[in-house]
C-alpha cells in the first residue's frame, strides 16, 4: 500500500464524510426552494415593478392617497382584527376544554370534527350562509313561523352601523361568514399551544388558592398568548385579504380590498394600479406582522411550526 | 366540652358547604365548557345541515320549509357537462398536486429538519416555503397573474398547477416535518453502523417511519388543491375550469338548488378525504 | 492488537473533547473505557464507530488504517446507549439488518439470526415487535443486532445504564458469558466502574479527554498510581504522608497519626519526603492501634456500616465495618491498616500526573 494511494484514499474519504453530505443536501433543497421562490418571491418583485411602471413613477401610489382606497384598506384590516378576536374568544375555552378536560380517546375525533370545515370549499360554505340569512331563508322562516317577528329581518348583506371612522365592525352576514371559515384555523393553532400548557401549573395555582379568573389570567394566558398571537397574525391577514367571502356576503358599502384589487385587474384592466394597491396592502400586513413578531415569545411560537 | 362540640359541628357544616360549593363550581365549570363546545360544534355544522336539507328541494329555488323532497338536483349536477368537466379537472389537478406537493414537501421538510447546512440557510428555506401562509392570497394571485400576463407565460393548466403546488407546499412540509423532527436521528446512525449507505438508510429506515405523514400529506394536499379558488381564478384563463370556479359561476347566477346539491357532493367528497387523512396522522 | 489508536483528538470549536488518545486493545479482550460524565469516552467510541471524524490522529483496525472510512464501511458495530432499535421492523428484521446490507441471502440470514437470538437468550422472539419487549429483552436484541455481523470489535455505549440494579447485575453476567462464547473483542464504555471492573480483562480510566491509567481491574483498584483513579474506582481515603523507610518495593509512612506500610505503584522511582497515601475504607479494621480517632457518623448500608472517623491527629477518614465489629457514634476507636498504596496527585507532590498510554505490560 503506497503512501500516495493512502493519501488519496484519505482525501476521498474525508470528502465523503465531511463535505459531501452538505452538497447533497443543498441539491435536495434546491427543488422546493426554487418553486417557492419563483412563485412566491418573483411575482412579488414583479408586482412591485409593475406598480411603479410605466417606466418608473410613483403616481400609482400617489393616486392611492386621499382617495377612498386607504379607508377601504383600513376597514379591511379592522374587519380582520375583529373577526380574529371573536375567533380567539371562542377558541380559548373550546381548546382548553379539548386539551385538558376532554377524555383522551375523544380528543382526536373531536379535534378532527372541529377542523373538518377547514377542508371544505369556502365558496360553498359562504353560499350556505346566504340561504340561512336571506329574507326567505331559514332564520327568517323560523322567526316568522314562530311569530317572533311579523316581517322578515334584513340580515343579509347589511352593514353594521357600529364603527369609528373607517374602522367598522363587519355586518352580520359578513361576520358570520368569516368566523365560520376561519374559526377552525384558530382552533387548530390554539390547540397546539394549549396542549403545551402543563396542566399541573393550573393545579398548583388552585392549590395556592387561585379562583377561576386568577387561574386564567395568571397561568393560562401567559403560557398560551404567544401561540395565540402567532396564529392570529396569520389569520388576520388572510381575512383582510379575502375575496370570495365579501363578494358573497358583504354589503355594497362594505367592499374589501381584495375585491377592489380584482376589479382593477379584471374590469378596469389597470394593472399598475392594481399592483400598487396590492403592494401597499402587503406592506401594511407585513408591518402588522413585524409588530406582532417583536415579542420573542411570539417568534418562538412561530418557529415551532 | 361544649365548646369543643360546637367547634366540631361548625367545622362539619363548613366542610359540607365547601363540598357543595366545590361541587357547584365543578358543575358550573363543566356546564360552561359543555355549553360553549356544544354551541361551537352546532355553529360549525349548522350550515352544512341546512345545505343538505335545501338540496332536496323540488323547485330550483327552495322555499322554507320544503314542499317535497327529491334527489333530482344531484342528478342535474352529475349530468351538467361544464360542472362535470370542472370536477374532473379539479380531481386531476388535485391528484398531481397531491403527489408532487408531497414529494417537494418531503425535500423541504428534510432540508429544514435534518440537512447538514448552515442554520441561516435552513431558516431561509423555511421562511420562503411558508410564504403562502403569510402573504394574502390575493397579492400572490395578482402577482402570478401579472407575471403570467406581462411575461407572456400565459394562463391555463400549467400555471394553475404551479400555483397549486406553491399553495400546498407549506402544508405538506409542515405535516412531514413534524413527524420527521420526532424521528430519532440515531436511527440513521444505527443503519449506517450496520452497513447502509445514505440512500439505503433513507429507503429502509426513514421512509417507512415517515409513511403515515406522507399519506396524510397526499390526502391533505388533494383537499387543499381541490378546493382552491382564488389563485385558480387568476390563472385559469378561458380554457380551464375547475370545480370551485364552476361553483362560483353558479353563485353569480343564483342557481340555488343546483348549487346546494353540488355543495353537498363536494362537502361529502372533501369530508371523506379529510377524515381519511386525519385518521392516519394525528396533528402534533 | 486488533484495535489501535494513535494521538486521537477531537475538538469542537474551542473545546477539546478527546486529546491525544492512544489505546491498544488485544483481540478477544473485554476492554472497558471508564470515566466521569464529560470525560470524552462517548466521543471516542463514536469516532471508533465512524460516526464522527477525528480532528487529528489515526485509527487502525486489524492492521488497516480506517481513520477516514465512514461507518458503513467499517468492521465495527455499535450498541447504542438507547438501543435505537428500528420500531417498524420485527426483532428478526432488526437483527438481520446488517447482514442484509452485506448481501447475505435470506436463507443464510435467517439461520444466523436464529442462532444469534439463541445465543443472547431470545430464541423464538424473531417475530415479535421490539416496542413490546421489556428493557432487558430489548437490550439483548440490540446486542444481537450488532454481534451477528461478527465485527472485528464490538462497541458498547453504556448499554446497562437504563436498567435497574437487579437486571443490571444479571445482564453483566450475560454479557461476559456471550463475549466468551462468541469470542468477539468488546470495547465497553461506561461511567459505572463497578460493572466495568466485574466484566473486563483490562480497563482504561479517562479524564478530561485523556487516559489517566490503564491495566487489569485488580491492578487499578489495588494499586492505583493516581489519586484520581483511586477515588474513581471505589472509595478512597487520601492521607498526606511522610516517607520514613523503604524496603522491597514497599515504603513505611507516617500518616494520620500512625505508622504503617504502603505499596509503591509500578515501576516509578521511589518518592521521598512528602507523598499521598491511599487507604481503602475496607482495608481499615476496628480494634487495632495504628490509628486512633472518634466516630462522628454511622451510615447503615445493610451488608456493612460505614463510619466517618475523626482522627486524633486531625482529618476525617471513612472506615467500613465487618460483620463482626460494630461501633456507635461517639466511640473512640483504634484502627489497623491492612493495605495502603502511594498515589500521585495532580497538584504537586513529587511527579506531576501525566497521561499514560494504555498498553498491556510487556506486549507489542
Amino acid at each position: 500500500m503506497s503512501g500516495a494511494t493512502d493519501r488519496l484514499r484519505r482525501r476521498v474519504g474525508r470528502v465523503r464524510t465531511q463535505r459531501g453530505p452538505a452538497l447533497v443536501d443543498a441539491g435536495l433543497a434546491a427543488l422546493p426552494t426554487l418553486l417557492a421562490v419563483s412563485l412566491g418571491v418573483v411575482p412579488l418583485v414583479l408586482l412591485f415593478v409593475e406598480s411603479v411602471s410605466p417606466p418608473v413613477t410613483i403616481e400609482n401610489y400617489a393616486a392611492l392617497g386621499g382617495s377612498v382606497y386607504p379607508e377601504i384598506m383600513i376597514r379591511s384590516l379592522g374587519i380582520g382584527v375583529a373577526v380574529t378576536l371573536v375567533c380567539l374568544t371562542v377558541a380559548y375555552p373550546v381548546t382548553y376544554w379539548l386539551a385538558h378536560r376532554c377524555p383522551g380517546r375523544y380528543r382526536l375525533p373531536v379535534l378532527v370534527s372541529f377542523t373538518l370545515p377547514l377542508w371544505l370549499n369556502y365558496v360553498v360554505l359562504n353560499y350556505t350562509w346566504v340561504w340561512i340569512l336571506a329574507s326567505d331563508g331559514v332564520v327568517n322562516a323560523v322567526l316568522t313561523g314562530l311569530g317572533v317577528v311579523d316581517r322578515p329581518l334584513d340580515l343579509l348583506r347589511t352593514a353594521s352601523a357600529v364603527g369609528v371612522g373607517p374602522l367598522e365592525l363587519p355586518g352580520l352576514s359578513l361576520g358570520l361568514g368569516f368566523v365560520h371559515i376561519y374559526l377552525p384555523y384558530v382552533l387548530l393553532t390554539m390547540y397546539v399551544s394549549m396542549e403545551r400548557l402543563d396542566y399541573r401549573q393550573v393545579e398548583a395555582a388552585r392549590d395556592l388558592g387561585a379562583g377561576d379568573l386568577r387561574v386564567f389570567l395568571d397561568v393560562v394566558v401567559p403560557e398560551t398568548y404567544a401561540g395565540a398571537v402567532a396564529g392570529a397574525l396569520i389569520v388576520y391577514a388572510r381575512i383582510a385579504g379575502a375575496f370570495a367571502t365579501p363578494q358573497i356576503l358583504a354589503a355594497p358599502a362594505e367592499q374589501m380590498i381584495a375585491q377592489i384589487i380584482t376589479t382593477q385587474f379584471y374590469d378596469v384592466l389597470d394593472y399598475p394600479f392594481a399592483a400598487a394597491l396590492s403592494v401597499a396592502f402587503l406592506a401594511v400586513v407585513l408591518a402588522g406582522f413585524g409588530i406582532g413578531a417583536l415579542s420573542t415569545d411570539v417568534r418562538a411560537a412561530l418557529k415551532r411550526w | 366540652m361544649i365548646a369543643v362540640a360546637e367547634r366540631t359541628e361548625r367545622a362539619r357544616t363548613e366542610r359540607a358547604v365547601d363540598r357543595l360549593r366545590g361541587g357547584l363550581a365543578t358543575a358550573i365549570h363543566g356546564g360552561f365548557f359543555r355549553v360553549t363546545v356544544g354551541l361551537t360544534a352546532l355553529f360549525l355544522y349548522f350550515p352544512v345541515v341546512v345545505t343538505a336539507y335545501l338540496s332536496l328541494s323540488p323547485a330550483s329555488q327552495p322555499s322554507i320549509p320544503l314542499d317535497g323532497a327529491t334527489l333530482r338536483w344531484y342528478g342535474a349536477v352529475l349530468t351538467d357537462a361544464r360542472f362535470v368537466r370542472g370536477l374532473v379537472t379539479s380531481t386531476a389537478i388535485g391528484a398531481v398536486t397531491a403527489v408532487a406537493g408531497t414529494g417537494l414537501g418531503l425535500l423541504a421538510a428534510r432540508t429544514v429538519v435534518r440537512a447538514r447546512l448552515q442554520g441561516w440557510v435552513r431558516l431561509g428555506v423555511a421562511l420562503v416555503v411558508a410564504l403562502p401562509l403569510f402573504v394574502p392570497t390575493v397579492v400572490v394571485a395578482l402577482g402570478i397573474g401579472v407575471a403570467a400576463g406581462r411575461l407572456g407565460l400565459g394562463f391555463g393548466l400549467g400555471p394553475v398547477l404551479a400555483g397549486h403546488l406553491y399553495w400546498v407546499l407549506p402544508f405538506s412540509t409542515f405535516l412531514i416535518a413534524s413527524r420527521y423532527a420526532n424521528l430519532d436521528d440515531r436511527l440513521g446512525e444505527a443503519a449506517r453502523d450496520l452497513g447502509a449507505d445514505g440512500v439505503t438508510a433513507f429507503r429502509t429506515v426513514t421512509l417507512p417511519l415517515l409513511w403515515p405523514a406522507l399519506v396524510a400529506s397526499v390526502l391533505f394536499c388533494f383537499a387543499l388543491s381541490f378546493n382552491e379558488f382564488l389563485i385558480t381564478f387568476f390563472l385559469a384563463g378561458s380554457g380551464v375550469t375547475t370545480m370551485p370556479l364552476e361553483i362560483y359561476g353558479k353563485v353569480r347566477i343564483g342557481a340555488t338548488s343546483f348549487l346546494n346539491a353540488a355543495s353537498v357532493l363536494v362537502l361529502l367528497l372533501s369530508g371523506a378525504v379529510a377524515t381519511a387523512a386525519a385518521s392516519l396522522e394525528p396533528p402534533t | 492488537m486488533i484495535l489501535r489508536t494513535e494521538g486521537l483528538t477531537r475538538r469542537f470549536g474551542e473545546t477539546t473533547a478527546v486529546a491525544d488518545l492512544s489505546l491498544s486493545i488485544a483481540a478477544g479482550e473485554f476492554f472497558s473505557l471508564v470515566g466521569p460524565s464529560g470525560c470524552g469516552k462517548t466521543t471516542t467510541l463514536r469516532m471508533l464507530a465512524g460516526l464522527e471524524s477525528p480532528t487529528a490522529g489515526r485509527i487502525e483496525l486489524d492492521g488497516r488504517d480506517v481513520t477516514d472510512r465512514p461507518a458503513q464501511d467499517r468492521d465495527t458495530n455499535l450498541v447504542f446507549q438507547d438501543l435505537v432499535l428500528f420500531p417498524h421492523m420485527t426483532v428478526a428484521e432488526n437483527v438481520g439488518y446488517g447482514l442484509a446490507r452485506s448481501g447475505v441471502r435470506r436463507a443464510a440470514r435467517e439461520e444466523r439470526v436464529a442462532e444469534m437470538l439463541s445465543t443472547v437468550g431470545l430464541a423464538g422472539f424473531g417475530d415479535r415487535d421490539p416496542t413490546e419487549l421489556s428493557g432487558g429483552q430489548r437490550q439483548r436484541v440490540a446486542l444481537a443486532r450488532a454481534l451477528v455481523n461478527e465485527p472485528a470489535v464490538l462497541l458498547l455505549d453504556e448499554p446497562l445504564s437504563s436498567l435497574d440494579r437487579t437486571l443490571r447485575a444479571e445482564m453483566r453476567g450475560e454479557l461476559r458469558r456471550i463475549q466468551r462464547d462468541v469470542g468477539t473483542t468488546f470495547l465497553y464504555v461506561t461511567h459505572d466502574q463497578e460493572s466495568a471492573m466485574s466484566m473486563s480483562d483490562r480497563m482504561a480510566v479517562m479524564c478530561g479527554g485523556r487516559v489517566v491509567e490503564s491495566g487489569p481491574p485488580a491492578e487499578l483498584y489495588d494499586r492505583p498510581r493516581t489519586a484520581f483513579v483511586a477515588d474513581f474506582l471505589g472509595d478512597a481515603n487520601l492521607l498526606p504522608a511522610t516517607v520514613r523507610g523503604r524496603a522491597d518495593g514497599r515504603v513505611t509512612v507516617d500518616a494520620g497519626g500512625g505508622r504503617f506500610d504502603a505499596a509503591l505503584g509500578g515501576a516509578r522511582g521511589a518518592p521521598d519526603g512528602r507523598v499521598t497515601v491511599m487507604v481503602r475504607p475496607e482495608d481499615l479494621h476496628l480494634g487495632g492501634d495504628t490509628l486512633t480517632g472518634t466516630i462522628r457518623d454511622v451510615e447503615y448500608r445493610g451488608a456493612h456500616e460505614e463510619y466517618t472517623v475523626a482522627l486524633d491527629a486531625g482529618g476525617t477518614i471513612r472506615v467500613r465495618s465487618g460483620t463482626a465489629s460494630r461501633a456507635a457514634i461517639g466511640e473512640t476507636v483504634g484502627l489497623d491498616v491492612f493495605d495502603a498504596a502511594v498515589v500521585r496527585r495532580e497538584d504537586g507532590d513529587g511527579d506531576a500526573a501525566d497521561p499514560e498510554t494504555a498498553r498491556p505490560e510487556g506486549s507489542r
